[in-house]
């Protein structure tokens, strides 16, 4: 990889989401917030609450991209699936929120929107959002408010505009989707909605998030074929053969750079999508890791090749198909990847976030973290371009959540709770100790089995 | 309450020990132990361009794991550039006359430096090198003041380290009878 020239003058920065905050969610009890950077990494124990404290966002992408109004909160949808509303509450003693929930979202551009929702109609409904934009005081909106409740937030500008129209109408606050809006209502015209909140901008960087969820699913025969635009609803896996499809039709640089991607993984030497009906595509992959002299067609299904290849290829694909400031939340990207191949996984993710994609990786990988730790040292990755989130429960069961950054070594400038190299030095320290320990007592309990050969 | 930290000048032979499962007096179980603590009760390790070289050369698979850990902690790796070396001239040829001691004491005099330009404590097994320091401290009064620690010499050693790591007056270099 490339080493960064600090001469470089810094490009003008894509609108990308800065920062999370949940309260009330599962295990979440009190407001636990995560910055979020170029490469955010989430650790802890298992259920910790690391896929909690993401599920809130993934419940408000959902309930964005249902074709149909599904109300606040889409329970059941592609990303999180609950079949009942108390199954997202929190149960912690110390929560102060046992109705509910509230979800806040920081864009760069200094806008926030904060939303709470209350259980209701064995569903959510908005209870209030708090907006505010860069250098502004903070706008609690509810529903409902009068007309003259409302009018305190609209804008002088739109107050005029309006004034001069001469319309007979009032102003409301309305419900679009997950969020809470200001509108005029115009008798006999309906409503005109103002963009008077910053939820257009928030949603629309919520509703293009990348999710790549734990399990990928199996390797099919084929896919459907889907539509390709920068928005990828539900799961991407479901779009990966698509995407290879289009990318190889336009003949795009971005399938030689996921190519390239596969092989410093050591997955494959070629990928290639092939239509087998007006509705089908398959997904073709190279036997081999590396491509050998008259091997162009010694290709194979993709069901047909290692787990590795299928699990790895839809973050790579979703790492090259982001556009600068998208999200890409990638559960356990490490899954079914060698070692070597989890080490050389932290450049590819380091490629994107450099890029300006925002990487949101979980992970229980300690070779991937100091594999980040490591592009640090080399100055292949900024270090204030990473951001490190540990996740552990208290003793009522609450999720805590500690933040630290890495200095210019790569070394936590925080107390990083717990590391999983930790774990390996103990194992390691308790398993010499054992043979040592029956060395000492001698040779009178222990029994030597002697290797085949011998 | 705040714990003292200590920067200690640590020999590769503990990092080669300490990946030992079998040897005499246990000496593995008490370097790893000792590692630990180390990393435990915050005190820090010393590490120059000879430490490094020592290290990667001798250290065992465990002692790499811990000196990774220890380097991704902000601060618990110290390294000494010039600047702080440069404060800490031992010219020894001039001193020892026997050419073999001269080596031995050469081979090791990067700990005894780092440690005479820090808190003044080495930690290594190396027995002979210890001898001919504690030799030349009759002559050599600067390093007589050098702590130098071997863990088979201290019942537990990760005690010693829990209590801040104090001096021990006979540990220091001036202290032993050569």
């Amino acid at each position: 990889m490339p080493r960064i020239d600090s001469n470089t003058s810094p490009r003008k920065e894509a609108l990308a989401i800065t920062c999370i905050e949940v309260e009330g969610y599962k295990s979440i009890a009190t407001k636990q917030s995560l910055e979020i950077r170029p490469l955010t990494i989430l650790a802890g124990a298992n259920s910790s609450g690391k896929s909690s404290v993401m599920q809130p966002i993934l419940l408000l992408k959902q309930t964005l991209a249902e074709g149909s109004d599904p109300g606040a909160i889409l329970l059941d949808g592609p990303n999180v699936k609950f079949t009942s509303a108390k199954q997202l509450l929190c149960r912690c003693k110390s929560s102060v929120c046992k109705n509910g929930f509230s979800v806040g979202v920081g864009i760069s551009s200094g806008a926030k929107v904060v939303t709470q929702y209350v259980n209701a109609d064995a569903g959510f409904r908005i209870e209030r959002m708090i907006h505010a934009t860069a250098g502004k005081p903070e706008t609690v909106l509810r529903e409902p408010m009068t007309d003259e409740e409302v009018r305190a937030h609209v804008p002088s500008e739109y107050m005029k505009m309006f004034s001069k129209a001469d319309l007979d109408s009032q102003w409301r606050v309305v419900r679009t989707r997950c969020f809470l809006d200001i509108a005029m209502v115009v008798d006999d015209a309906g409503i005109i909605r103002m963009s008077v909140t910053p939820i257009a901008e928030v949603a629309s960087l919520i509703e293009r998030i990348i999710h790549l969820p734990g399990l990928r699913g199996n390797p099919e025969p084929t896919y459907p074929v889907r539509a390709v635009s920068g928005t990828f609803p539900g799961l991407f896996q479901d779009y990966v053969a698509s995407v290879i499809d289009k990318w190889q039709a336009k003949k795009s640089t971005l399938l030689s750079a996921l190519k390239a991607d596969l092989k410093t993984l050591g997955l494959t030497w070629t990928v290639e999508a092939r239509h087998v009906s007006d509705t089908r595509v398959e997904l073709r992959v190279g036997r081999l890791a590396r491509a050998v002299a008259g091997g162009a067609h010694d290709v194979v299904s993709i069901g047909d090749a290692g787990l590795g290849v299928s699990q790895a290829l839809p973050v790579l694909v979703a790492l090259h198909a982001a556009r600068p400031g998208q999200m890409v939340y990638i559960e356990q990207p490490e899954i079914h990847l060698h070692p070597k191949a989890q080490v050389a996984l932290a450049g590819v993710l380091a490629k994107a976030a450099m890029r300006g994609v925002r990487v949101v990786a979980e992970t229980h990988s300690a070779l991937l973290l100091l594999a980040i730790q490591t592009l640090v040292a080399t100055r292949e990755l900024r270090p204030e371009q990473v951001k490190l989130h540990w996740f552990e429960r208290d003793p009522d069961g609450c999720t805590q959540v500690s933040s630290a950054d890495l200095d210019d070594f790569g070394s936590f400038t925080q107390k990083w709770p717990e590391d999983f190299g930790e774990a390996e030095l103990a194992i390691q320290q308790k398993y010499l100790d054992a043979v040592a320990a029956r060395h000492e007592k001698g040779s009178g309990d222990d029994t030597t089995v002697e290797a085949p050969g011998h | 309450m705040t714990r003292p930290s200590k920067r200690l000048a640590i020999d590769a032979t503990i990092a080669q020990a300490a990946g030992a499962n079998g040897s005499p007096e246990q000496i593995g179980v008490k370097c790893r132990d000792l590692l630990v603590a180390v990393r435990q009760v915050c005190h820090r390790m010393l590490m120059t361009d000879d430490f490094r070289r020592e290290w990667d050369a001798h250290q065992s698979n465990f002692s790499a794991k811990w000196r990774t850990l220890m380097q991704r902690e902000q601060g618990k790796v110290v390294w000494l550039g010039a600047e702080h070396l440069g404060r800490v001239s031992l010219d020894l040829a001039p001193i020892v006359a026997v050419p073999s001691e001269l080596a031995i004491m050469n081979k090791d005099l990067h700990l005894v430096r780092a440690a005479l330009a820090t808190d003044g404590i080495v930690i290594s097994l190396d027995d002979e090198a210890r001898r001919c320091f504690a030799r030349t401290a009759v002559r050599l009064h600067a390093i007589g003041a050098v702590m130098w620690l071997d863990p088979r010499m201290m019942k537990d050693p990760g005690d010693w380290l829990r209590k801040g790591a104090p001096v021990v007056d006979g540990l220091l270099l001036r202290s032993f009878q050569p």
